[in-house]
């Protein structure tokens, strides 16, 4: 609530769906899964989290102290609606307008200037007076309007790079980060040990054996024609030698991506692209090299951007996207990386090397898409202390790159993927990977 | 690039095993 006071709000309105839940949960543990949610911070007062019919129950994962209040019309469509009361009085009641009273009847001036969370925050380069542009329900802003207060967007007290709430994280944090990516870089290793050519993409996939923590994206196996979909989910295609593949799977806090072909061997490559790990995949392992050996406390996002544009900045590449960003339970909730950044990195931020060519050619792509935590000696020694085996696998990770792939990371940089700079090429040849030389 | 600068090898599918539990606030979220 201090962010917001310093922001000049009387009030903040946390709100969430299932795609946009991670501002909520990292604030109450609570993510609406389906429905929607609404939590309600007005300085001196309790908490307000408005839930929907089949949140109720999963609300009992919200810490002491938030009031947890059915309202119905975050529920599905045709549940029942009787049993709640209409949103002006909810908000009233918790502190929002001329009127409000708190909650349980206390006396005090009701908020007037009152923040909105979504997802999203808006500036000039979306468009002319995008930044008053608020990302939630329209019902819900006029609501806030009708009360006579003056809703504004407060999505970047989250997650604006430099300032964002959710972009430096503790320790807990941290660990359970890890514990995400340890799964979902066991998941990657799996599927790339086990995919072969015949196989549907839905049998790639179900190689991955997902663990059952929620995602944060659909995650994929796709391959031929349809990897350079991206984003589709797999399909009964069957895979055949020398197809591109692409594959991805993030649960929340983590994301491990791959790229490359279903071969052994140049031989087995489409022949437009037999010249692929000298063309695309050793200058991209190249640059993630650099991006490894350069992030750290300190360094901005504009030098990331730099690097990787130095190397990779030939159109073929295709390296279009910030090369870059933060990751929360949410996958992107922002990136410190672009052309001129001055955004420092700290201690206590995670963020993913997500450095994607696309090079629309027969090369396809080549990925290495792994996460990493900045921290600093305390911090590094508080997770040593409290996640013994965390730690010992960061250890690991970090010798591994050193010793096996020839990275050098800072101290400060610790992988949360066991995967983290291992590059194969070639999916079935998959002890086959690249290295400094 | 310098076509020496990055090259293939054998290295292996990197392993460090599983956590033996997870992070006890996990617990409660989910």
């Amino acid at each position: 609530m201090d962010a917001a006071v310093a922001a000049g709000l009387d009030a903040l309105l946390v709100y969430a769906d299932r795609e946009h839940f991670a501002n909520l949960a990292s604030l109450t543990r609570f993510d609406p899964r389906f429905e929607e949610a609404l939590l309600i911070l007005v300085p001196g007062r309790p908490p307000v989290l408005l839930v929907g019919n089949e949140g109720v129950a999963y609300a009992a994962v919200v810490p002491p102290g938030v009031e947890v209040i059915r309202y119905q019309s975050f529920s599905l469509v045709n549940q029942p609606r009787a049993d709640s009361k209409p949103l002006a009085t909810l908000l009233t009641a918790a502190g929002l307008g001329r009127t409000g009273t708190g909650w349980g009847g206390r006396a005090g001036p009701g908020a007037q200037r009152v923040g909105i969370a979504g997802w999203k925050y808006f500036g000039p380069a979306d468009d002319e007076g995008a930044e008053d542009w608020i990302e939630a329900p329209a019902y819900l802003v006029s609501q806030v309007q009708a009360l006579g207060c003056e809703p504004v967007n407060a999505s970047a007290i989250f997650v604006r790079p430099g300032s964002g709430l959710r972009l430096v994280n503790d320790t807990d944090q941290i660990a359970c980060f890890e514990f995400a990516g340890t799964h979902g870089s066991a998941a990657m290793r799996r599927m790339l040990l086990g995919v072969r050519p015949g196989m549907t993409e839905f049998e790639a996939f179900a190689e991955f054996r997902p663990i059952g923590l929620p995602f944060s994206y659909h995650p994929l196996v796709l391959s031929g024609e349809r990897a350079a979909l991206g984003l589709a989910s797999p399909s009964g295609r069957t895979l055949r030698r020398g197809d591109p593949m692409s594959a991805a799977l993030g649960y929340w806090g983590s994301n491990i991506a791959r790229g490359g072909f279903l071969a052994e061997s140049p031989a087995d490559l489409p022949a437009a692209a037999r010249d692929y790990v000298a063309r695309l995949v050793a200058p991209y392992f190249a640059c993630a090299c650099e991006w490894y050996e350069t992030i750290g406390i300190g360094v901005t996002g504009g030098e990331l951007y730099d690097l990787v544009r130095r190397r990779l900045g030939d159109p073929f590449f295709g390296v279009r996207l910030n090369p870059g960003h933060f990751i929360h339970l949410d996958e992107w909730p922002s990136s410190p990386v672009w052309d001129g950044s001055d955004v420092v990195l700290r201690s206590g931020m995670t963020l993913q090397l997500d450095i994607i060519p696309a090079t629309g050619t027969a090369y396809h792509t080549t990925n290495i898409e792994d996460g990493v935590a900045l921290a600093d000696e305390p911090a590094r020694a508080d997770l040593a202390a409290r996640y013994p085996e965390a730690w010992a696998r960061i250890g690991r990770r970090r010798e591994f790159m050193a010793d096996r792939l020839g990275i050098r990371l800072r101290p400060e940089v610790l992988p949360l993927s066991d995967l983290a700079g291992y590059l194969p090429p070639y999916w079935l040849a998959p002890g086959l990977a690249m290295r400094k030389a | 690039m310098p076509a020496a600068e990055a090259e293939l090898a054998e290295i292996g599918v990197p392993d460090f095993g599983l956590p033996s539990a997870e992070p006890s606030v996990l617990i409660a979220t989910y």
